[in-house]
């Protein structure tokens, strides 16, 4: 079931072009929205909170047009922007609870949520303090719960993980991951980080230069387990083998030494017996590999600016 | 909140309950009671209530300098028999003038520069509120604020006076002295929004906001009455000055029994009087939708 859909949206900023007829829908569960710094994501996420109009173009967001249906649509929808934007001076509880009224929750039951959330976020005890007095960390887990605290349809968040350290980054992921699944709230998570969307995401929409490059569910989009990594004893054996897997037309390449054979289908594993067996070369290790996100964005968009925080000498 | 999740069945009925955070599906408030949230928070902003304690200090000085000649006048006439009031209303206005000024300069820009600022501006406007309705519930916040200050003395004075019998006589009395004082000190409060969200609107900085809405409400008044006193200028000049029009305004309609005259009488008539405040007021909400609807919010 789609939740947001653009058909061929455009906004352009003076003669910057944001967004340049992206299509694209996003659907149930957790989506990625991947690109790189400029690529239009937070241009989108504005114009799905109908805080922006789209120059041309059909958007809807839960069914409605958000440039003309703007209150009842973000009424639906909970945003947590990529900057700093909690008042200093004011305590998180006070925050959080304020933003549930304004969505439209009684005093009562905003009050108990505001209070709920914190303590779902990891902020049970710092709840009654300044936000101001807070860390990058505990700022960015007061910005989710008050995304989530009125129990929207679809929740936005735009880099959630800036500023965070590596066990926080995870602990954030993990929420992210319980939003979506849980909870029951839809999650469109913007990030220029592959990993952390890879990561929780069910389906990924991939933005460059105004445009969609890619998008689909993770599963079709990188394939599942689709790569067979074969060690062999002997590594010059690899170039015998690969001929012998490409006269019966299967995909095979040498990657840092290993052999690597694409997985079409159940035969493909008799076909490499084959080979192995017909060159003579001994098998030290063999096993599946999925193909990741990052081979997918780097094959569309061959953009270098999207950052990976994989070590040198990994995938690619 | 909690939501059962298991059974356990058996004799003893007991259940687990699963006290995390559940997703709230119950019935939900549209836009008018977002609008009436944002006010009352912001209106608690101004006071400086929920925040720390230095923000209590100002507001809380500001009203207590509003209502003490009130109530200093209320018991002098406890004390010392007297037919009618200490002051005229008009008079009380005058009073207290000063300190509203004071405030509106101090903390009147405070809550729409901190939301800027602090870039909580972005979750408001991914609410049911949109710009219009943001500024709304600003503008009733503020003028709810100011109007404790304008009204609330005078008309406390009010009540004071007739319970010490030297007040209006009669329910027409009283009713007309009420409605008087509601309209005075409802234009004075309503002005004084408008003024202070126009340079609240423009600025970055709570403080220059003060010094610029200072300059913005003397400067022309100080040059119109310089050009009145000086020449023979048209009391038409009036109109051009932004910070003596809403007093003279308060004189019409209270009347000017009783009320101490500066050295310059205007002979303008009252609704031109009334006219221009509307119109400065229009003007400086103008500046704010302006300012406003050309914002960008989401970065």
């Amino acid at each position: 079931m789609t939740v947001i859909r653009g058909e061929a949206v455009r906004k352009s900023w003076g003669q910057t072009v944001a967004l340049d007829g992206a299509n694209f829908e996003i659907g149930k569960g957790v989506t990625g929205l991947l690109g790189p710094n400029g690529a239009g994501k937070t241009t989108l996420i504005g114009l799905i909170l109908g805080l922006h109009k789209a120059d041309s173009g059909t958007l809807t967001v839960l069914g409605s047009d958000p440039a003309t249906a703007g209150p009842d649509v973000r009424g639906r929808l909970g945003y947590s922007p990529e900057h700093e934007a909690l008042p200093p001076d004011t305590k998180a509880q006070d925050i959080v609870r304020q933003l549930a009224e304004i969505h439209g929750l009684p005093r009562k039951e905003a009050t108990a949520r505001a209070s709920d959330v914190l303590q779902e976020v990891g902020l049970g005890e710092e709840r009654l303090r300044p936000v101001g007095t807070m860390s990058t960390g505990q700022k960015q887990r007061v910005k989710l719960a008050q995304a989530m605290v009125h129990g929207p349809d679809i929740v936005l968040l735009d880099e959630p993980t800036n500023g965070l350290d590596p066990v926080q980054r995870d602990e954030m992921l993990d929420l992210i991951a319980r939003i979506g699944s849980k909870l029951g709230m839809d999650v469109v998570l913007c990030s220029h980080l592959l990993e952390e969307v890879e990561r929780v995401a069910d389906a990924v929409v991939i933005l460059d230069s105004g445009r969609v490059a890619r998008q689909g569910l993770m599963s079709e989009l990188a394939g599942a387990e689709t790569e067979l990594v074969v060690t062999l004893d002997a590594p010059d054996a690899a170039a015998k083998v690969i001929t012998r897997l490409k006269r019966r037309k299967v995909e095979a390449r040498e990657e840092n030494g290993e052999l690597v054979v694409v997985l079409t289908d159940d035969a493909t594993y008799d076909a490499v017996r084959d080979a192995l067996a017909s060159a003579g070369a001994g098998v030290r290790r063999m096993g599946r590999r999925r193909l990741r996100l990052e081979d997918v964005f780097f094959d569309d968009s061959g953009s270098g600016s999207v950052a990976s925080s994989r070590p040198e000498g990994g995938r690619r | 909140m909690t939501s059962p999740v298991a059974g356990t069945g058996g004799s003893s009925g007991a259940r687990i309950l699963d006290r995390r955070y559940q997703r709230y599906t119950g019935p939900r408030k549209g836009q008018s009671h977002a609008i009436r949230r944002l006010a009352l928070h912001a209106f608690q902003r101004f006071l400086g209530l929920r925040r720390p304690g230095k923000y209590k200090i100002v507001p809380f000085a500001i009203g207590i300098i509003c209502y003490l000649p009130t109530i200093v006048f209320i018991g002098l006439a406890a004390l010392v028999p007297i037919d009618n009031e200490f002051v005229s209303y008009a008079q009380l206005f005058g009073i207290i003038g000063a300190v509203v000024g004071l405030f509106v300069v101090t903390t009147g820009p405070g809550g729409l520069i901190a939301d800027r600022n602090s870039k909580s501006l972005s979750l408001y406007l991914a609410s049911p509120l949109n710009r219009n309705t943001y500024l709304l519930a600003h503008f009733v916040a503020l003028a709810g604020t100011l109007a404790l200050v304008t009204v609330g003395p005078t008309l406390l004075y009010l009540i004071g006076s007739v319970l010490q019998g030297i007040g209006p006589d009669g329910v027409g009395g009283f009713a007309s002295a009420a409605g008087k004082i509601l309209l005075a000190g409802g234009s004075i409060a309503t002005y004084f929004t408008a003024a202070t969200m126009a340079v609240a609107a423009i600025s970055n900085r709570a403080a220059q906001a003060g010094v610029i809405l200072f300059l913005a409400l003397s400067v022309p008044d100080a040059l119109v009455g310089a050009a009145l006193l000086n020449s023979n200028a048209p009391d038409a000049l009036l109109l051009l000055a932004p910070g003596t029009l809403p007093d003279e305004l308060v004189r019409r309609i209270f009347g000017s029994d009783g009320v101490v005259q500066g050295p310059i009488s205007f002979d303008l008539a009252t609704p031109w009087v009334a006219l221009g405040t509307l119109a400065w007021a229009l003007v400086a909400l103008a500046v704010v939708w302006y300012r406003y609807h050309r914002l960008d919010i989401s970065r």
